[in-house]
């Protein structure tokens, strides 16, 4: 299954999301993998801890970070979810701050990330207008209705 | 006439292609086999320190770990981890199928393992349908390291047998015809292949006790244990090479030259095979000095250190032998010496040519670029992202390349250009790899991107 479809199946939506900080961020904005199931608490927190560690690894373009981790790290099924924050937040990587997307992934192995949900993340990442449009969206069902009307 | 030039030149990088992967093999093992060494001169039964519990250790380590080493670590230079897991099940077929130590079964096994395993998943690669890749890879690599284990089994056997023969045959017809310094030309190979025991035991040993009876001495019981060549390749290595194998030099000297350890010089050989002729050289030279000078011994020194040599010396026989010892030295590491001089050569102009390669610009002539990775932590999620993202990119510069992704302490040995969070580059420089790095910061839209793609043009376009 796409990512797209994911999200607008299990409505993984989470819209201008308060959070004074990344890590604040990283940790409110994955409560809903957790209640879904996705992950277990440990699996934010050890993105947390290795963002500090490594440095912000999961932002992956300006603007957009993709909190995720290993598989053995707290994965415990497939799953996706995206969350846009009120105000942005600094990763400390100044070409990509300030943060205001965030894409969680989780998987309970490498295998399972299939090309098709990959591949549509990266569309929309790159889809520059829609970045936007989901950005100024004031709800969750705005959101899925943008979501909707693409074609990825 | 360039076309020759251009042949040539491919043949001899060929040449040395092999080279390095033989000693890519050994190289990274060479603590294990010191620490063998070690272990065996101490603890054995003729040891310095003999004691039965430790000495337990010696014949596991060199049946199974050494092998099993040199099995998963050449699996692994031809298909990452995964090649590495089926070329140590490939290993283990030969290990117990044969009653030696299986170097060279295992420097063959493992490499092929790796293959297959590759082979294979090229073939699966984008045939299975999505949430059953695990299932598949992991039944794949257990069905095919099962038939590559039980081949090796069925095939070692008879293999080992046919050389076990030759060699006997080639050592019984030497001693017959009293030609005795060319049975080094069946010697020296039969013990790095691990087949001194049926050399020595089963042709060396009852004759030389025959004559031990007849004249009180001889000289059979020199011919195998000599330490001379493999202390004369090991001195080459110790000053003509380079770096790690340099270092590793005097402790195996002395595990070899004290301990009578031989086997700690084989991987030596096994690096460099062509070093064989210095052993044969050595060996030759040695044995024709105690035919000249009448040494021999009373009984088989065991272990073949300078010490148990000159313990089964006879009375008034130390100084023939120890002639014979530093004659067969002297020979062998004169024969080394130009070969072990010019891999150093080689491999110094190998590494620089490898810095040279850090840079773009010496990507031209490297030839075709067909592997690129993109490495990530984890190995999933943003490597995932940007190789996609670079694969289309590929695509729309009509270059059907596919851009594996990987985690960073995964990177296989074939890659030609890597991409990673420049935050994780030093992770993929401590990797070792030769491959050309990008590190980006913008993963789904980074300028560097195009200029990996303008690299692949240039690099490719014939």
């Amino acid at each position: 299954m796409g990512f797209i479809d994911y999200i607008v199946r299990e409505e993984a939506v989470v819209a201008n999301l308060e959070a004074k900080s990344w890590e604040e961020a990283i940790l409110k904005g994955g409560a809903q993998m957790v209640e879904k199931g996705s992950c277990t608490r440990d699996y934010l927190e050890t993105i947390v801890r290795k963002c500090r560690d490594n440095g912000p690894y999961i932002v992956i373009a300006p603007g957009i970070a993709m909190p995720h981790a290993r598989p053995e790290e707290g994965a415990l099924k497939l799953g996706y979810s995206l969350v846009t924050l009120k105000e942005g937040v600094l990763s400390g990587e100044r070409e990509n701050d300030p943060i205001r997307l965030l894409i969680y992934l989780a998987a309970p192995s490498v295998k399972e990330h299939n090309e098709q949900a990959i591949s549509q993340v990266a569309d929309l990442c790159d889809d520059e207008e829609a970045i936007e449009k989901i950005l100024a969206a004031g709800s969750q069902g705005e959101i899925l209705e943008i979501l909707k009307s693409l074609d990825l | 006439m360039s076309d020759v030039a251009v042949k040539t030149a491919s043949g001899r990088a060929r040449v040395q292609k092999f080279g390095r992967f033989m000693s890519g093999m050994i190289m990274p093992n060479i603590g294990a086999f010191i620490a063998w060494g070690f272990i065996t001169t101490l603890f054995i039964p003729t040891g310095w320190l003999p004691n039965e519990r430790l000495a337990g250790l010696v014949g596991p380590m060199i049946t199974y770990l050494l092998p099993l080493l040199i099995g998963f670590t050449g699996g692994k230079m031809v298909a990452g981890i995964r090649g590495g897991v089926v070329g140590a099940i490939a290993t283990m077929g030969v290990i117990v199928g044969a009653d030696i130590p299986m170097f060279i079964g295992a420097m063959m096994m493992g490499p092929l393992g790796g293959w297959v395993i590759k082979k294979t998943d090229k073939f699966f690669e984008g045939k299975v349908a999505v949430g059953f890749e695990m299932l598949i890879d992991n039944f794949s690599a257990g069905i095919l390291g099962m038939l590559l284990a039980l081949l090796g089994l069925w095939l070692i056997g008879p293999v080992v047998s046919f050389v076990v023969a030759i060699l006997q045959a080639g050592v019984g017809f030497i001693v017959n015809a009293r030609l005795l310094p060319l049975a080094s030309v069946f010697i020296e190979p039969g013990k790095v292949l691990f087949l001194n025991n049926a050399i020595n035991h089963g042709i060396l040993g009852p004759l030389g006790i025959q004559q031990v009876q007849e004249t009180g001495k001889s000289i059979l019981f020199l011919l195998e244990t000599n330490p001379g060549p493999g202390l004369g390749i090991l001195l080459a290595y110790w000053v003509f090479s380079k770096g790690n194998i340099k270092a590793s030099a005097p402790g195996a000297i002395i595990i070899h030259f004290f301990g009578g350890i031989h086997e700690i010089y084989f991987p030596y050989i096994l690096m460099k095979p062509v070093l064989i002729l210095a052993a044969m050289g050595g060996g030759a030279a040695g044995i024709l000095t105690n035919l000249v000078l009448g040494s021999g011994a009373v009984a088989t020194p065991s272990p073949g250190s300078i010490f148990a040599l000159m313990l089964v010396a006879p009375k008034g026989g130390h100084l023939p032998i120890l002639l014979g010892v530093i004659v067969a030295t002297a020979v062998s590491f004169v024969i080394a010496m130009p070969f072990v001089r010019k891999f150093a050569v080689a491999d110094g102009l190998d590494d620089k040519l490898e810095e040279a390669r850090a840079s773009v610009k010496s990507l031209k002539g490297a030839g075709k670029i067909t592997n690129i990775v993109f490495a990530c932590d984890a190995g999933m999620g943003s490597s995932a992202m940007g190789a996609n993202k670079l694969t289309k990119m590929l695509k729309a510069a009509e270059l059907d390349i596919k851009v594996e992704h990987c985690s960073v302490d995964e990177i296989p040995g074939s890659a030609q250009i890597i991409i990673a969070h420049k935050d994780l580059l030093d992770r993929v420089k401590a990797s070792g790899t030769k491959a050309v790095l990008f590190g980006v910061t913008n993963l789904v839209n980074a300028p560097e991107y195009q200029e990996v793609v303008e690299t692949v043009l240039e690099n490719n376009r014939k």
